[in-house]
């Protein structure tokens, strides 16, 4: 009979050690109201460069969120490895770095600078069809990450990256940002009917036109603008 | 095996001289780790577990250094600088102690396994001059925190067998669930623990099925559900990024990836001998370098051989007794070690000689019952022993100073380091 108790009590103890982390980490995503990406014309955000994106995030004060990027690149060069440094010497004095990431926030390292805050736990790049293959190529025979149906699986030192051509299959409301350089083989219309049949939800909707970006072209910008009128046409 | 088996013969003074012993081996073990540390300055391994500590205590994030491998690390020494500060203490303290009270440990489970106090000693001595274990003491990364928990659930096995006690298993899973939130490595021994523990229960409970139903559901709660809640319960940090069950199971399958891929953080890692086939056939080394105003430090760990190069006979020794007597224990300490050695040497990525950890302690235990064993009975023979334990620790005195990096500053030694120069800076 005791065996039997300790036995249940463990199971127990396993399955509500389970709950309890699921559970702690739901409690801390920060969402705004949502809706469906198809019906998120109001909600849409033109804007015309990242660090104006990253400004609208913490505005909004969402927190430990899903984000998906529609772009030609990652958009996540890192600046720097951890959020401390410290001299070789005794005492040590760590220095928190990660206030500084935020004052070099821009068109190469937004979505790093995001996951180093705390806005993003979990980003999934959609990239542009030719820009993905190139990575996937890239990609092939190097440690840290895995193919699965469609996307490369990998992290940064415990934030989840996926990097695909299609949008995620995900019921969480998530926070959409699709950049210029996107549209570098895609049109307005192309765009709205790839978000509309993403099947995505939204709490946040930005376009960024990447005016700081010197691999974004005029003519891309202005597909991006076509498509915020199209999309705004369509609430 | 019963107690009085363990004890008999023996008179109150000689336990008391026993323990004698075992504590001032324990007292050595800890003045070899720590002498010169504070002249050491922090290696970039250091540096980088600091780091890693605030960064998932305070962020859930993994952190700069290791990140493939399991997170009870930064939980210790975030503590460990909470309570101590930035001072040397506060970076190195979990793995000083930790490295301490492993000697002692490896030899209660010696003496479980052989009914030997001298091999119990022997093999406690072979851990406190052992240069690989003192370099990874006196550090911050978790290499000897791994035999810390896996050593005590071990013995905690040996012990509930030998009081018919099946209560202290608990505890033993506990302590085989924080070994694995060190290492992974740590599930080799588990599952040896496992299957020793299930078969006691499988002998015990002939002719009852329910029984035995209850015993193998024990067993399993113990050995597999207790180890996997304490692993899940360390990753609370992460999930307080707003991860659930989901992405923490992506994030274990990334990690595995990486383990089963890894090949160093630097080119030079490569230029070292990163093969566990050599481990116990020639000497092999782990070396670090710490940069300083002064000169640069060099940490060089080179296994002691007159130790190291005798476990492949010891094993086949005991393994030759367990077979001829059919002891249990003897078959439970050789399945430790091939259990723990065959998946790294027969691995496919480069496995250097400080994962030997997991197995090196039993590579400890089997030389000493060996030693104690071939050379017990005639005064010459204990002549022998004593002239060969004094070659030990004659050979063990270069080779401590190279591991605690004053390998520089004795001329003897400068050919020694040089073997190990980079290759990027030889001319």
């Amino acid at each position: 009979m005791k065996k039997a108790f300790i036995s249940s009590l463990i199971l127990f103890l396993f399955l509500g050690s389970l709950a309890l982390m699921h559970y702690t980490g739901a409690e801390e995503r920060v969402y705004g109201e949502h809706t469906s990406v198809a019906r998120a014309g109001g909600m849409l955000r033109v804007v015309p460069r990242f660090a104006d994106v990253y400004s609208h995030w913490k505005a909004m004060g969402l927190n430990a969120r899903f984000i998906v990027s529609y772009s030609r690149f990652l958009r996540f060069v890192e600046e720097g490895a951890g959020g401390y440094a410290a001299e070789r010497k005794f005492p040590l004095r760590m220095k928190s770095k990660v206030g500084e990431y935020e004052r070099h926030v821009g068109h190469e390292n937004i979505l790093w600078v995001a996951m180093q805050n705390g806005i993003a736990r979990k980003i999934h790049h959609v990239l542009s069809p030719d820009s993905f293959a190139r990575k996937m190529q890239e990609l092939r025979g190097t440690p840290g990450g895995y193919f699965t149906e469609g996307a490369y699986v990998t992290n940064y030192f415990g934030g989840l990256r996926y990097i695909s051509d299609k949008a995620p299959r995900t019921r969480e409301p998530v926070m959409l940002l699709v950049d210029a350089s996107y549209m570098a083989e895609t049109d307005a219309q192309g765009l709205v009917r790839s978000l509309r049949e993403s099947g995505l939800k939204v709490d946040s909707l930005v376009f960024c036109l990447a005016e700081e970006s010197p691999d974004v072209s005029d003519a891309e910008r202005d597909r991006l603008r076509e498509a915020a009128r199209l999309f705004a046409g369509s609430r | 095996m019963k107690a009085a088996a363990i004890v008999k013969n023996d008179r109150p003074d000689t336990g008391r001289r026993y323990l004698l012993v075992m504590f001032l081996l324990t007292l050595c073990g800890l003045l070899v780790r720590l002498y010169g540390l504070w002249d050491v300055p922090p290696s970039d391994d250091d540096l980088q577990v600091v780091s890693s500590a605030l960064d998932y205590m305070e962020r859930g994030e993994f952190g700069v250094t290791m990140w493939q491998h399991p997170k009870l690390r930064n939980i210790l020494v975030y503590y460990s600088l909470q309570l101590f500060g930035g001072s040397i203490w506060g970076l190195k303290a979990v793995s000083l102690s930790f490295g301490t009270l492993s000697i002692p440990i490896v030899g209660m489970i010696t003496r479980q396994i052989t009914a030997s106090r001298s091999a119990a000693l022997l093999s406690a001595l072979f851990m406190v001059i052992d240069p690989l274990h003192i370099d990874f003491s006196r550090q911050a990364v978790q290499e000897v925190h791994m035999p810390f928990f896996f050593l005590p659930a071990i013995y905690l096995i040996l012990l509930s067998r030998e009081r018919n006690n099946p209560w202290l298993l608990p505890f033993s899973g506990v302590l085989y669930g924080l070994g694995i939130a060190s290492k992974w490595y740590v599930i080799f021994p588990l599952t040896v623990g496992l299957l020793l523990v299930v078969r006691d229960e499988w002998g015990k409970t002939a002719g009852s099925p329910a029984g035995r139903i209850n015993s193998l559901c024990y067993v399993a709660a113990v050995f597999v559900l207790l180890p996997a809640t304490v692993y899940i319960l360390t990753y609370y940090p992460w999930f307080e990024r707003g991860y659930g069950i989901n992405g923490w199971l992506t994030m274990q399958k990334l990690m595995f990836h990486e383990t089963v891929s890894h090949s160093g953080f630097s080119s030079y890692d490569m230029e070292l001998d990163h093969n566990p086939l050599h481990w116990f056939i020639k000497p092999v080394a782990y070396a670090d370098f710490i940069p300083d105003q002064r000169h640069p430090w060099i940490l060089l760990a080179i296994p002691n051989p007159l130790v190291w190069l005798l476990t492949l006979p010891a094993i086949g020794y005991l393994m030759l007794r367990a077979f001829r007597e059919k002891n249990i224990r003897y078959y439970f300490l050789a399945a430790l070690f091939w259990a723990s050695y065959l998946p790294l040497a027969l691995s496919s990525r480069p496995i250097w000689v400080h994962t030997s950890f997991a197995v090196a302690p039993f590579a400890f235990m089997a030389t000493a019952f060996f030693l104690t064993e071939i050379f017990k009975g005639k005064r010459w023979r204990k002549t022998a022993l004593a002239a060969y334990l004094l070659l030990v620790i004659v050979a063990s005195v270069p080779l401590y100073f190279l591991a605690i990096g004053r390998g520089e500053v004795i001329p003897f030694l400068r050919p020694v380091l040089e073997l190990y120069r980079p290759a990027s800076e030889k001319t």
